[in-house]
């Protein structure tokens, strides 16, 4: 059975560090782009909903970065990790596409409806008791509306630290903010969220 | 992994609540909450109140704001992302080679 090239290509790039395939991609190997778009999709998209609240917007976001990546490859250094790289692309269009609308809107955790593709939400953790779960639900509820109050400045830095998992040094380089505002930025966002969840959550020392 | 619809009651479940007649007072009370709740009926205020109470209740619903965020559900890309990423990546291929044969084509037609 023969196999296409393009699948061997692939298996091959699949291996690769991010750079790497990055680095394949600015040397004209196209398939190098679909690994950039398997491994970052689901980082985005969760990125990018938290971001906006809205799932029509968070896609063409995601697909918009996808294709600034391709369009600016040349431009990519390998002195920044290409997740960080990305990350700020995503960041920059998100922030111009909510300067142009001037309104964000929040959502539920219950169906979307603005969600054609009806798409799954994950729960990390399985071993919740019933009572906790409609707690934890409800606190879901909140706390997705409580981030959509934040400040922009404050919701940013928290979904990339508390929802990304990056580091601080990370988040500073995406949002071209000093290393000390970031984390004073992390601690009022915080704070702030605490004050608007008041009742779901227990006073902590930021 | 498990999806937000299988986090509360199983339909069985709640029809025990609705379908039990030997509910106390207090019972149908809790009962018609819950399914208000399963169902996203609780108005606003209901909301607020119940959080009263489980702040009222124990502190074992403690959570801080930060394990809360990496508690909250991944959002994850639609199932044909790949697919309509590909069609997209393709047509931005062909613009590309598109907008290439243009320019050869201008700087061919340059006389000298």
């Amino acid at each position: 059975m023969n196999v296409p090239s393009s699948v061997h290509a692939i298996t091959n790039l699949n291996r690769l560090p991010d750079e790497d395939v990055m680095e394949q991609l600015q040397a004209g190997v196209v398939e190098a782009f679909d690994v950039i778009v398997h491994r970052y999709k689901d980082r985005l998209h969760n990125f990018l909903f938290r971001y906006t609240s809205n799932h029509e917007d968070c896609e063409d976001l995601v697909q918009e970065t996808f294709l600034r990546v391709y369009r600016s490859r040349h431009s990519y250094e390998r002195i920044a990790k290409l997740s960080t790289w990305m990350y700020t692309i995503a960041l920059n269009l998100a922030k111009s596409m909510y300067k142009k609308k001037q309104r964000m809107t929040t959502m539920s955790i219950h169906a979307d409806s603005s969600d054609p593709d009806d798409r799954e939400l994950e729960i990390s953790d399985t071993n919740l008791m019933q009572d906790e779960e409609l707690h934890l639900k409800m606190c879901v509820h909140e706390l997705e509306k409580a981030l959509m109050e934040l400040n922009e400045d404050f919701r940013e830095v928290i979904v990339l630290r508390d929802i990304q998992q990056l580091s601080y040094e990370e988040i500073s380089d995406i949002t071209g903010t000093a290393m000390g505002t970031v984390k004073s930025r992390i601690n009022r966002g915080r704070q702030q969220l605490q004050e608007i969840m008041g009742n779901y959550v227990k006073s902590e020392t930021f | 992994m498990r999806t937000m619809e299988y986090v509360f009651l199983s339909a069985n479940q709640r029809n025990t609540y609705s379908m039990s007649s030997n509910l106390t007072h207090h019972d149908k009370i809790s009962g018609d909450f819950v399914l208000k709740f399963a169902e996203s009926c609780l108005r606003s205020d209901e909301i607020r109140s119940s959080g009263e109470d489980i702040k009222m209740n124990g502190a074992r619903y403690d959570r801080d704001i930060s394990t809360l965020l990496q508690q909250l559900p991944k959002v994850k890309a639609c199932k044909n992302f790949e697919r309509k990423m590909a069609a997209r990546f393709a047509l931005e291929l062909h613009e590309e080679v598109v907008s290439r044969n243009r320019e050869n084509i201008a700087r061919s037609s340059i006389p000298g």
